[in-house]
């Protein structure tokens, strides 16, 4: 692995609706194993900023280049723009994951549990059904899903158990890079806490480079290494999470902090 | 980049004319200044602690070396294994690799997911380097054994602990692996007199050893027992504050 170079590089980037930017230069380098937080209030452009980062919404100013793993040794980034419909679709197939807040969003509903997991694997070229079944297993119990509910469809599931299927879904593959849309919104406050522990014991277990927005500070607090406060489409702090919130240098972050319930 | 020339070579950490105020833009902008000229070093081996009355920004003096505060000006130089890093311009991934590799933290408080078992919580650091989860909890449980946890709570998370259990767990995990730099805040705050010597026993092994340690202490005895050196806060408050008699 090249640790010298990022595994994402944003420099300047911003995405327009018509004429009004919904979030504008941005810039950062993400590493393999590194927790970057996007956290701000609603309308803040963090939402935005993931869609453009994952490629659902398009680049208008600014670059985002991405170190592929054919090019892990080289250490060449690509610039996400030129990649065509087919590349970005092949990088979701292998190489990216996305959690979305609503569970029922990233999930087959009516599919089994079993088939949630073992979709994206198919995807990758798994035709053995039996170590398909078995890696199911395997991720069911890694996200602590009781085995038994492997034929089980996620509509059945609690909102916690969705959460985490949704999580296995995403992972089961081997991404570099997971970008998560508030996955523990929602949730009850102890469902919230045990997922956000699987969370991060899986990204310092398997490496992952993680890109999580979140309006909740604690969540930020708990699981990021490092925080981009954003307001009105722009960042505006940024640096190593627990900085960020115990001495934030802008106005708005001291309200967004000193306005947080303290545990 | 090597800046060696720059530091003391006995030093593991080197703060050098290190100025901080804090502005607080919700009470109108009021500016709070800590410290102004803030000159000390940390030699391997010492135990160097931080004096001054309480409020004198002795906390915040350690979260400025651990990167929690930013400083306004001044250089916090660490002696690593690839050279040295100046902390107060460090990018924040020098400084998480820094913490991985260099300094550990034990704070008053723990701050731990809610969820994740003590004898967990202790092994992290050895886990986050690479050790297997079986030895690195074979030596968490060591040291919990050490600070008189009971081995019936080390499956629980430390969140339905007694103030003092916490702060037990809270050491265990900062002396679980050796750093060449440790940073203790109030450790011993809140621990009986039997719990306190094992602290002021593993001080004394770290030491030994060649550790750097930085240190606030509450308990007069304890600072006594091992401090080397003491750097008084309050000589560094700013001119301002001095001058306000505050």
């Amino acid at each position: 692995m090249n640790d010298e170079q990022p595994l994402l590089s944003v420099a300047g980037a911003g995405h327009s609706y018509g004429d009004a930017f919904g979030c504008r230069d941005v810039s950062f380098d993400l590493w393999p194993g590194e927790v970057l937080a996007i956290v701000g209030e609603s309308g803040s452009g963090k939402s935005t900023l993931l869609g453009m980062l994952s490629q659902r919404l398009s680049i208008d100013e600014g670059t985002v280049r991405y170190r592929r793993s054919s090019a892990a040794d080289t250490a060449e980034l690509v610039d996400l723009s030129l990649l065509s419909e087919r590349e970005v679709r092949g990088l979701w197939r292998t190489e990216w994951g996305y959690v979305h807040q609503n569970a029922m969003d990233g999930l087959r509903m009516q599919v089994s549990a079993g088939g949630n997991i073992g979709e994206p694997l198919m995807a990758n070229g798994w035709r053995h059904y039996g170590r398909i079944r078995e890696q199911a297993e395997q991720w069911l119990a890694r996200v602590e899903i009781p085995a038994d509910r492997i034929d089980d469809a996620p509509i059945t599931f609690s909102g916690g158990m969705r959460q985490r299927l949704q999580i296995a879904r995403n992972l089961v593959f081997g991404p570099r890079l997971v970008f998560m849309d508030e996955p523990t919104s929602g949730l009850d406050v102890s469902v919230q806490a045990r997922l956000l522990d699987l969370i991060r014991s899986l990204v310092a277990d398997l490496g992952l480079a993680v890109v999580i927005v979140t309006h909740d500070l604690a969540v930020a607090r708990l699981i990021s290494h490092r925080t981009l406060v954003m307001k009105d489409g722009a960042v505006i702090e940024s640096g190593l999470t627990d900085r960020v919130l115990d001495d934030p240098q802008a106005a708005y972050t001291q309200l967004l902090v000193s306005s947080i319930l303290q545990d | 980049m090597n800046r060696n020339s720059q530091m003391n070579p006995d030093a593991v950490l080197s703060v050098q004319d290190v100025s901080k105020t804090f502005t607080l833009h919700l009470q109108g902008a009021q500016r709070l200044p800590v410290v102004d000229g803030l000159t000390f070093d940390v030699p391997r081996g010492a135990c160097v602690v931080l004096g001054g009355e309480s409020g004198s920004g002795k906390s915040s003096v350690m979260k400025m070396v651990y990167g929690s505060y930013g400083v306004d000006s001044g250089r916090i130089l660490l002696a690593q294994d690839h050279g040295v890093l100046d902390l107060a311009a460090a990018q924040p991934r020098q400084v998480l690799a820094a913490r991985r590799a260099t300094m550990g933290y034990v704070s008053q408080f723990l701050r731990a997911v809610p969820r994740v078992a003590a004898i967990d919580v202790v092994a992290e650091p050895l886990v986050e380097l690479g050790e297997s989860r079986e030895a690195a909890a074979e030596r968490a449980g060591e040291l919990l054994a050490r600070l008189s946890i009971p081995e019936r709570l080390w499956q629980l998370p430390p969140a339905t602990f007694s103030g003092g259990e916490r702060q037990r767990v809270n050491i265990a995990r900062g002396f679980v692996r050796e750093r060449a730099l440790l940073l203790l805040d109030e450790p011993t705050a809140s621990l009986d007199a039997r719990n306190r010597e094992v602290v002021i026993g593993l001080i004394r092994e770290s030491l030994a050893r060649g550790v750097g340690i930085l240190a606030i202490f509450h308990d007069a005895d304890v600072r006594e027992a091992v401090a080397d050196a003491t750097v008084d806060v309050q000589r560094f408050a700013p001119a301002a504050l001095v001058g306000a008699g505050a």
